[in-house]
């Protein structure tokens, strides 16, 4: 599925890498983002591959900074735990000139740089509350009757006992692509799979997400 | 070198609006209308130890005009007549003036500060020189209501800056100069060079002008190898004296040896980028010591042609000593610099990226890692 002409949308949402871009975009069009209508709203912002956690939080203050008048937002893996992603991000945020609290909010963290005149938004995977990454927010989005994803970590649970050679932080990534490999259409990528509605779309954290996405950029 | 800028009360900026970290070379970003070109105005203003002269000549180049009538001085011709002026107006912020409208340029490293104010004329001043037309007929400017001195810091006690006579609208009528004045601050022999190069100005005129001073000072080889970087066949660009003085902006007459056989090319035939780098390279050669301001610095270049015009650029002001500072819209540009800034460390390390933004206090500046890492995660910086 090709991705929106939005070279020229001002506004920008930054994430870690093309699984969160793609997942994060088509679960929007399905809580109606018009992000597949031409011309496109000027305020629905780019969302920007940034190449991984490092390099997101390296371009952060400077994003920022050069973002007056209009709003930014992070989305980050709570993974490394969530405790200290957050306190990565009130670091690189301070340069900029934004006050964080000490512990981030449930529904999602949007604030201001006076110093720059930017709204800033900062989103944790899964829930802002949890440790986790983009799986354990897509994880909450597979219907509790299916019988597959148990098995999917069973199975992966028997790879890595043959010898599978995935490290233990990715264990949730291959559960997720067993599971992907068993569906329809088999071994869709995350936001094909959305698309395809293999995944819900309205679990609580993904209802919070999309109300942080609407409120930040401003969308009714 | 200049490391800062501060500016107040002057064109789109209200308040004081500063920029740091300049570096040899600096690429000024923003909005339509953020004040990018009014900076490098002010940059040639303070440059030149505020020369009425430049503050002429911006208007003009911006239009900025208004209209003012003469009035008739012999009993034969009563008709008034309408000449258009340089309005000084739209140099103070709201494009208002009045008579306590005042605005400040300062910089830290080099060129000191100007203080410009407006008043009501005090004491008696002469008369304005009478205008004898085409005509014969004899007119006189109306008699100025207000006053406009731009004191420099560089500018000695006792030496009165110069005097812009206004009309109540800031038609400029004319100016008082110090000839003290025009020894000390203005003699260009004793100031550092500074150049202002318009995507508007005629670039085959500035060419032969540039290109005339290059040879007086023997200085056509260091253009030639800067613009090797671009084209390593040329070997030596040549003016043929018949075609020079057709003023209508043609580039007929220039050519360009490639390798040293063979008929010699017309500099057109290669391209418009060519000569906007024959033009750059060597106004940057004849600029050594001083500073270079060029508007759009990227007018009549290709995407492609930015990595390298930068690098050319970059390297020939850190050789020739000069202080750059141009504008753009362009991304291509924005992204050529970053192409230096990976590519070329050693010259990364010479630029910054400033972007304008006049609703902020002080403009936001990327060095050579920052204008990278907004490149690659395609944050709009301008």
């Amino acid at each position: 599925m090709p991705l929106p002409r939005w070279n020229l949308q001002p506004n920008s949402l930054h994430v870690e890498g093309p699984d969160d871009l793609h997942a994060i975009l088509r679960l929007l069009e399905r809580h109606g983002v018009p992000y597949a209508k031409a011309p496109l709203l000027p305020s629905l912002p780019r969302i920007v591959d940034t190449g991984g956690k490092e390099p997101l939080l390296a371009g952060m203050p400077r994003a920022v900074q050069v973002s007056t008048g209009r709003p930014i937002g992070f989305v980050l893996d709570a993974d490394s735990p969530l405790a200290s992603t957050w306190n990565a991000v009130r670091n690189r945020l301070a340069e900029a000139g934004v006050p964080l609290p000490q512990a981030p909010d449930p529904t999602g963290f949007i604030g201001a740089s006076p110093a720059y005149r930017a709204t800033v938004g900062v989103w944790l995977m899964p829930d802002n509350e949890h440790d986790g990454t983009l799986e354990t927010f897509l994880r909450s989005l597979i219907e509790e009757r299916d019988r597959l994803i148990g098995h999917a970590g069973a199975a992966t649970d028997r790879a890595k006992q043959l010898g599978a050679g995935f490290p233990e932080v990715r264990q949730s990534k291959a559960v997720m692509h067993a599971w992907l490999a068993w569906q329809e259409e088999p071994g869709l990528p995350y936001g094909a799979a959305v698309t395809a509605r293999y995944f819900r779309h309205d679990s609580p954290a993904a209802l919070a997400f999309v109300a942080w996405f609407r409120q930040l950029y401003g969308l009714a | 070198m200049l490391t800062s800028l501060q500016v107040e009360g002057y064109r789109g900026f209200a308040g004081r609006y500063t920029l740091r970290g300049f570096s040899q070379v600096n690429l000024l970003v923003g909005k339509n209308n953020c004040g990018k070109t009014s900076i490098l105005e002010a940059l040639h203003l303070l440059a030149s130890g505020g020369d009425p002269k430049i503050v002429i000549e911006t208007a003009l180049r911006r239009g900025e005009t208004v209209s003012v009538l003469e009035i008739p001085m012999s009993y034969s011709d009563y008709r008034t007549r309408s000449v258009t002026c340089p309005d000084a107006t739209h140099f103070f912020h709201g494009h208002k003036l009045s008579s306590n409208s005042r605005f400040r340029l300062s910089a830290e490293g080099a060129l000191g500060e100007l203080v410009a104010s407006v008043a009501a004329p005090s004491g008696r001043i002469a008369a304005l020189p009478q205008v004898v037309d085409a005509q014969g007929s004899v007119h006189r400017r109306p008699d100025p209501a207000l006053t406009l001195r731009i004191a420099g810091s560089l500018c000695p006690k006792g030496i009165e800056a110069p005097l812009l006579l206004l009309s109540a609208e800031g038609a400029v009528l004319g100016q008082l100069r110090d000839p003290q004045w025009e020894e000390t601050v203005s003699d260009s022999q004793k100031r550092s060079p500074v150049r202002f190069l318009s995507p508007s100005a005629s670039q085959s005129r500035l060419l032969r002008q540039t290109w005339d001073e290059v040879l007086r000072h023997g200085r056509e080889r260091e253009v030639i190898q800067a613009m090797q970087l671009l084209e390593p066949k040329l070997a030596g660009i040549f003016f043929l004296s018949e075609a020079g003085g057709d003023g209508n902006g043609s580039l007929a007459g220039i050519l360009a040896a490639l390798g040293d056989q063979g008929p010699r090319l017309p500099i057109g035939s290669l391209g418009e980028g060519v000569y906007r780098m024959l033009a750059l390279s060597a106004t940057l050669v004849q600029t050594a010591g001083g500073f270079l301001l060029v508007d759009e610095i990227d007018t009549g270049l290709h995407y492609s042609a930015m990595g390298e015009m930068w690098r050319l650029v970059v390297r020939t002001a850190k050789q020739s000593n000069v202080q750059v500072f141009a504008t753009t819209h362009s991304l291509d540009c924005v992204r050529g610099l970053a192409w230096l800034c990976a590519n070329y460390p050693d010259l990364g390390a010479e630029v910054s990226l400033q972007k304008i933004e006049p609703s902020i206090e002080q403009s936001v500046a990327l060095d050579a890692e920052g204008i990278r890492i907004t490149a690659d995660q395609g944050i709009e910086v301008r």
